[in-house]
């Protein structure tokens, strides 16, 4: 018996829309790269439009930039494995400025990398699945000056995807940064730390506003 | 005699440092590991000399924003990309037996025979290594470069203690030493008279500033505690390196 037409494309249609659904099953790589692809063609598809070095459009494009890092990155995370052990021994309103500090400081160091902007792509070259599946490291190369530059994205699973590190040509950023901050806090108490984080941050946006990234 | 005892107290001495970084482990830890890091003091590497390695640090500071910087901005106005191109080709195709051996020494056959053919292809098509012609060649996979301090590493030596050489920058114990031994590999250490020999040398370094330049800005507009994070990202960067 042959089925009338209409319901094999109806079946068709059918498994078309099942296998759309599917990432909604995905595996946890494949759950964190797409969460990652998505934010990162947001902002490329911000720093394509030609308004970018127009100053009266450069202000709302760098805004929605702002969000998207703002959703991808976790800076609660990010601050309390830069500063490792010592987190423990922050009050809850040191945790709070020093998030607010580090944050405002990769903020700008990210805006300042935006500026040099020119035109470059994203090739994503796998993923590697921590053993309890809460974790993923997406492998990109971005082709900077001729040269492909490995970029590495550790992500964790909270609410939904989140990016606590970055390993560029393999160096960690929350490492690099980790070993700064237990040396400043060998050295000076954790005020002083909050402090030159902010000067840091201060400084590099001083630096921006001369280049006119602003925000 | 004499030179055979020294040769030898020379080399218990370095066995000495680089057993040192037995305790040192910690960088770019493992998906599965970096978990630690919330509770674990981490150490990168040795610094005992770190009073002498902070003024060195500060004398390079000097040395690039006062002398190399306006330098190569001068040289890159007047030379165009291409030839500054051409130029660092043809001093890097002239290196091919220091990665050429460095390959053999770490039993990566295929990766040498790789810079083998580069080095044929550009010295023959690329006019004497002026044109990288290897670079577009679809069966010429790219390798990354191989020196005696990875080789070292490859071995399980450690990094031995850090060290921040004058112009040079960051290096440790383990790489300086390397550093001495890929200079009897480099034909521009045969070149008479010793002059013209240096100066090559100089002129090689200072054409590869424009990456060098890129990556100290990078650091410094990142760092709050410039010293470390350059310490830090240098033994990172080598560690990932030798693990390839």
């Amino acid at each position: 018996m042959r089925l009338p037409k209409w319901i094999s494309s109806f079946s068709l249609a059918g498994i078309l829309v099942v296998s759309l659904c599917l990432p909604a099953f995905a595996t946890p790589a494949q759950e964190a790269r797409a969460t990652l692809e998505a934010s990162i063609n947001q902002v490329l598809q911000e720093l394509n439009k030609p308004g970018l070095h127009q100053v009266e459009e450069q202000k709302a494009i760098l805004q929605r930039i702002e969000s998207v890092i703002r959703g991808i990155f976790d800076f609660e995370e990010l601050s309390a494995r830069t500063v490792g052990p010592g987190w423990k021994k922050f009050t809850p309103d040191q945790k709070a400025r020093f998030v607010d500090e580090f944050s405002d400081l990769l903020r700008e160091t990210y805006l300042e990398k935006l500026n040099g902007y020119n035109g470059e792509t994203v090739v994503y070259k796998g993923e590697q699945t921590s053993t309890a599946g809460d974790k993923v490291e997406v492998l990109t190369s971005v082709n900077i000056k001729g040269k492909d530059v490995p970029v590495s994205y550790r992500i964790i699973k909270k609410d939904g995807w989140v990016v606590y590190d970055m390993v560029i040509e393999g160096i960690s950023m929350v490492q690099n940064y980790r070993s700064q901050f237990q040396d400043l806090l060998l050295k000076g108490d954790v005020e002083a730390l909050i402090r030159q984080v902010g000067a840091k941050a201060q400084e590099t946006r001083a630096y921006n506003k001369k280049q006119q990234i602003t925000l | 005699m004499n030179t055979m005892k020294r040769f030898a107290v020379c080399l218990c001495l370095w066995g000495l440092f680089c057993s040192l970084p037995a305790w040192a482990v910690g960088s770019t830890p493992s998906l599965d590991d970096d978990d630690a890091m919330l509770d674990k003091v981490s150490v990168t590497v040795a610094d005992p000399l770190k009073p002498i390695n902070r003024v060195i640090h500060s004398f390079n500071d000097v040395v690039i924003d006062y002398v190399a910087r306006p330098l190569y901005t001068g040289y890159s106005y007047v030379t165009p990309r291409f030839v500054r191109t051409g130029i660092g080709n043809a001093f890097h195709n002239a290196l091919f037996p220091v990665r050429f051996v460095n390959n053999i020494l770490q039993g990566k056959g295929k990766a040498a025979g790789v810079e083998m053919s580069r080095f044929v292809l550009n010295t023959t098509a690329g006019l004497g290594g002026l044109i990288n012609v290897a670079e577009n060649h679809k069966t010429i996979v790219p390798v990354s470069d191989e020196d005696l301090g990875q080789t070292f590493g490859v071995w399980g030596m450690g990094e031995g203690v850090y060290l921040v050489l004058p112009f040079f920058g960051p290096s440790t114990l383990r790489d300086t030493i390397g550093k001495v031994g890929d200079n009897f590999l480099d034909p521009l250490t045969y070149i008479s008279p010793t002059g013209l020999s240096l100066g090559l040398k100089g002129g090689r370094t200072f054409n590869e500033l424009d990456g060098v330049l890129d990556q100290y800005d990078n650091i410094n507009r990142m760092a709050v505690e410039p010293y470390t994070a350059f310490r830090d990202a240098y033994v990172q960067h080598r560690r990932a390196l030798i693990a390839k």
